[in-house]
């Protein structure tokens, strides 16, 4: 089939009317939405000192576990080495409560991003 | 060229009425925005028929479209027509819909009203052919169905259509003709089986 016929076919499809009630159902929609409140939006402002507590948690852990294997971590690190002095530091900070500390916050940021929208 | 006068007067004058509606509705008058579901109700679900082919389902897509307009009206920044902002957004919304909710195959029984009547007239055969034509437009990969139906939508105006997808012109024209290429050897197939050649 040549590009004209096919011009010729997909140009003259045929219209659709919409139907009778479609204008004022469309306006009850919108009318309903005028009264609803708009969606609150995220408190980024106040969110900003506990994101930035989080990412200085974090930063305080990872310093920790380097301090802790008393060198800076490398590529070349022997890798069951390195896990054992993470888990030894991780179990001295407790570092499976605040893990889970973190992950809550996180999970709770997210929820409200989500309602918020 | 006295038909595309009579067009651009027509564009000219809807152009003054959805910018003076728009206005309205900013300003708190809800009831403004009928004016706006009342011009543009008829491109909108032709539109979305054309990316789902379910006449119900248009009208529910195109009604979402309509509430997403009113919703975003303060976005619409008045540097181009209000129609190329409503394309893009009822486009987009169309799209991420059929994404998400593929559309079913049409049955052949399930014709649209038509408006056209010199379309009931032509023959069997050509209808058929017509409709399998549609149809496999339907069946191609997204982007490629994307391109071609809002290039027919525009009435073939390449940056009209490249515009409402959001893409830059050159990106749009490959995708038209790649989705072109895919369609031809689609319909090659489709065209010479024998069931067709029985209707």
């Amino acid at each position: 089939m040549k590009d004209e016929e096919l011009d010729r076919i997909l140009s003259r499809e045929d219209d659709l009317i919409p139907s009778s009630g479609f204008v004022s159902s469309v306006m009850d929609a919108v009318r309903r939405e005028s009264v609803t409140p708009p969606p609150i939006s995220f408190p980024w402002k106040r969110a900003i000192p506990g994101l930035a507590g989080l990412i200085g948690t974090l930063g305080w852990i990872v310093a920790a576990v380097m301090a802790q294997s008393g060198r800076p971590a490398t590529t070349q690190a022997p890798l069951p080495a390195l896990f054992t002095t993470i888990l030894e530091t991780a179990t001295r900070f407790d570092a499976g409560w605040i893990l889970l500390a973190l992950l809550l916050t996180w999970a709770l940021i997210r929820l409200s991003v989500r309602l918020a929208r | 060229m006295q038909g595309s006068l009579v067009l651009r007067e027509g564009a000219l004058v809807n152009a003054t009425a959805d910018e003076s509606d728009v206005t309205r509705v900013l300003a708190g008058d809800v009831s403004a925005f009928e004016g706006i579901v009342q011009r543009w109700q008829s491109p909108l679900v032709n539109l979305a028929y054309r990316f789902c082919g379910d006449r119900g389902r248009a009208e529910e897509m195109a009604q979402e479209a309509f509430l997403r307009a009113y919703r975003g009206l303060s976005g619409w920044r008045r540097d181009a027509a209000f129609s190329t902002w409503l394309f893009a957004l009822a486009a987009n919304l169309y799209r991420s819909e059929l994404r998400r909710i593929p559309s079913r195959t049409v049955p052949l029984d399930e014709a649209p009203e038509l408006r056209d009547n010199s379309a009931v007239d032509a023959s069997l055969e050509d209808q058929d052919r017509d409709r399998i034509v549609r149809g496999a437009v339907l069946g191609l990969p997204p982007k490629y169905r994307e391109a071609l139906i809002l290039y027919y939508f525009c009435e073939t105006d390449v940056p009209a259509a490249a515009r409402s997808l959001g893409l830059p012109v050159g990106t749009f024209k490959a995708r038209l003709s790649r989705g072109r290429e895919i369609l031809r050897n689609k319909l090659r197939y489709l065209l010479a089986s024998p069931r067709l050649r029985e209707a």
